[in-house]
């Protein structure tokens, strides 16, 4: 990446005679057109395009544009609509860079901006292009000029780059293109923070810390019920499942902090939301498995699982609607406004009482202790009902270190949650493995008696339980392993280092 | 990724011309292409405006000490990168001998670029020699331009020959008319005989046509700079054929 930025801003127009003064005699400019053009830019609904410094973006009907943070483009064809999954691309490059980065989230249309565009091209003493100059004017009177370098040349882009910054009026820019449009789109990056409420401080009020935390899983709730009914992708509703984990996980570990009964009124409507959600779920990563899993089939053709994956698709369309019906329902709407009403006033109303410091500590001691106790008895024969519970402890521990984080310092928390990661993925992995086995088993027999299933798929489900028969016989090795780091002295004593008073 | 070459024996028949074309077509449809200048001439490079000089020159290419990666070029056009010519390359025979698998190593340094190019061509001096034989290990297709003499199809063959003498995988040979001359009646009576009789012989020929010569002046593919021609229409009906040929 150049040191020099290749970006600038200027207060009215950028006049393309003083750059090409400036150039002279090394380069010489050829000016496009200026044409009016409609902008518009793309992002998952979580940024994670803007996140990486990416923008990805396209002018009128042209290409889509993928933009690095080095000034390097991708391009590649538009899907027919917006939002769009990456399967929906073209298959190419620009889908291939794409997908680590946004897979399995879709892209949205999130902003669309009128702008006056010039594409021009600098030539160096062969008249071969070496760079070309992109300036872009918008109503407000602001220009933006960006030196696009063409690969083999990049040292010929900085040194034109250099030379424009001494043009008068030019600025080198601090913001990209992208984040000069998202000012004027409807959401941005910035929201999360902004509508968070004030960071949690050592003193502040139990109550109040817990009801802040739980505004903030509320608020995600909220933020994922459209994507989900519109099935826009599926990690809506994977987000919409974890904020409502993490609430009933708080009730339940902290929830009697909060004033009257609030946590036993609301702890059976989150169960009934969880409940809800649960199927679709399942079956979202049912189907995202079933590729992975066909693929490692050895005597069946991954061919024979086409009519359970048929089946998959029938059998969530019909969750699907019962999630939907849920999700619009009059309980749902009423219980997601109580409930932040509540929230609101525990917030305002709450003085006194312990600091969440001590809560904190507390609570984290204890949930530890819980671990310990249960995974000191798991062996690698353990039944898979204490491996399922020593998994919730688990996750009830990373929930407490996730949202009390803040009280503490880094250094101490890092080791720690990377070695509860560690042990969770691999439970994840048990877990998983053992619900999945059973799920072929028992979807096997509905197939079987609503007679959709021909003998080869048969064969080939069985063949899938066997991989995951194997897959959680490692799982179980491999657990063994990993609990014993965690369970270490030196984890006990980065706890007691923690929850010292 | 498809790789291709444009491969003669002879020279001056309109090999630079279809690399030049071909490649600027794939890339215009939307295809990510680079085009490998291997003749040390250097006359594809030349086109493209580009200097004719790769850092460490064909041995640092071929013994690996530089990556391909840092000699590519953007050309004036987008999706289209330019491996350039380098006088040195004409020592490149000696060098391909002293490597371990001295007929595979031109498919080996493609080989990491099959995520990042749908389409490569490699624009071949004449000759035949160790470069030539990679080069026909490392192509899909291999495309031969002939101008209309007896004496080329008999070279057709030869080459036709000693490609299916290769072990294990082998290129396409697909020959097609250059430099046609629609006024000599020898020209017209070869290319309708041969394109109907002969397997691996297209249908489409490319004319001798000024414009085409003009490529040198205007340093640009003439499917660029006169794209209604019908030099330009030529080239894009034997793209259409080359790529529908191997799919």
């Amino acid at each position: 990446m150049s040191a020099n930025s290749r970006a600038f801003t200027k207060q009215g127009a950028v006049e393309i005679e003083a750059i090409a003064a400036a150039l002279q005699p090394k380069f010489a400019i050829t000016a496009g057109p200026e044409e009016a053009v409609s902008h518009t830019w793309l992002d998952t609904f979580d940024w994670r395009l803007h996140e990486a410094g990416i923008s990805l973006e396209y002018l009128d009907d042209g290409p889509l544009i993928m933009q690095f943070p080095d000034g390097n483009r991708l391009q590649g064809p538009r899907p027919k609509k917006w939002p769009a999954l990456l399967h929906d691309l073209p298959a190419g490059r620009l889908r291939d860079a794409l997908d680590p980065i946004v897979a399995p989230r879709a892209l949205l249309s999130v902003v669309t901006v009128q702008r006056a565009v010039r594409e021009s091209r600098v030539l160096n003493a062969d008249e071969k292009t070496v760079a070309r100059l992109l300036t872009e004017s918008s109503d407000d009177g602001t220009s933006r000029l960006q030196v696009q370098p063409l690969r083999g040349y990049e040292a010929d882009a900085d040194r034109i780059a250099r030379l424009i910054a001494r043009v008068d009026g030019l600025k080198a820019s601090a913001t990209t293109p992208y984040d000069d449009a998202l000012t004027l789109a409807t959401r941005s990056p910035n929201d999360q923070v902004q509508n968070l409420p004030a960071p949690l401080q050592p003193e502040t009020p139990a109550p109040v810390a817990v009801a802040n935390m739980l505004a903030q899983f509320a608020a995600v709730i909220d933020d994922n019920v459209a994507g989900t009914i519109a099935a826009t992708d599926i990690e809506f509703l994977h987000d919409l499942r974890v904020a409502v984990r993490r609430t009933r996980s708080i009730l339940k570990l902290a929830g009697d902090v909060l004033p009257a009964n609030l946590a036993e009124r609301f702890q059976p409507e989150f169960k009934w939301l969880g409940d809800l959600t649960t199927p679709v779920r399942d079956l979202d990563v049912y189907l995202v498995e079933l590729d992975n899993m066909a693929a490692g089939l050895a005597s069946a053709d991954p061919r024979d699982l086409d009519p359970f994956r048929s089946f998959l698709v029938r059998h969530r369309s019909a969750e699907r609607r019962r999630l939907v019906r849920g999700l619009r329902s009059q309980r749902f709407k009423q219980v997601m406004s109580d409930w932040r009403d509540e929230l609101a006033k525990v917030a305002a109303d709450s003085h006194g009482g312990p600091a969440a410091t001590s809560l904190a500590r507390q609570r984290i001691e204890r949930a530890f202790r819980k671990v310990v106790r249960r995974g000191k008895r798991i062996a690698a024969d353990s039944p898979s009902e204490d491996v399922h519970e020593l998994r919730k402890r688990c996750k009830e521990l990373r929930y407490l270190l996730e949202v009390f984080r803040p009280l503490f310092a880094d250094a101490q928390y890092r080791p720690l949650i990377k070695e509860l990661k560690a042990l969770q993925d691999t439970l994840g992995d048990f877990q998983d493995g053992e619900v999945q086995r059973e799920a072929v088993r028992e979807f096997a027999a509905v197939m079987m008696e609503q007679g959709a299933a021909p003998p080869a798929t048969v064969l080939a489900m069985g063949e899938l339980a066997a991989q995951l028969d194997a897959h959680q016989l490692n799982a179980r090795g491999a657990l063994v392993g990993v609990l014993r780091p965690f369970l270490a002295n030196e984890n006990r004593d980065r706890i007691k280092a923690l929850v010292r008073r | 990724m498809k790789v291709y070459a444009t491969y003669n024996i002879k020279g001056g028949v309109g090999k630079t011309s279809a690399a030049v074309n071909l490649a600027h077509l794939a890339a215009r449809s939307g295809h990510n292409v680079l085009l490998w200048d291997l003749d040390p001439q250097g006359a594809a490079t030349y086109l493209f405006r580009v200097r004719p000089k790769v850092k460490g020159g064909s041995r640092a290419l071929v013994d690996g000490t530089r990556s391909l990666d840092d000699a590519i070029k953007a050309t004036d056009f987008d999706g289209l990168d330019l491996l350039p010519a380098d006088f040195r390359y004409r020592n490149m025979d000696l060098q391909l001998d002293d490597m371990k698998r001295p007929t595979r190593r031109i498919h080996q340094l493609l080989r990491p670029f099959e995520g990042e190019y749908d389409v490569v061509f490699l624009d071949c001096p004449p000759s035949i020699s160790l470069l030539s034989e990679n080069v026909m290990h490392a192509v899909d297709t291999l495309l031969v331009p002939m101008i209309p003499a007896t004496l080329s199809v008999r070279t057709f063959d030869q080459l036709s020959g000693f490609v299916d003498n290769f072990d294990g995988r082998q290129p396409q040979v697909s020959a097609f008319f250059s430099m046609v001359d629609g006024r000599k009646r020898l020209h017209r009576e070869l290319v309708e005989q041969l394109s109907a009789e002969r397997k691996g012989v297209l249908r489409t020929a490319i004319p001798a046509l000024s414009i085409i010569e003009q490529m040198a002046e205007q340093r640009a593919p003439v499917t660029a700079f006169a794209p209604h021609s019908v030099a330009a229409m030529c080239y894009e009906a034997l793209w259409h054929e080359v790529n529908g040929t191997i799919g």
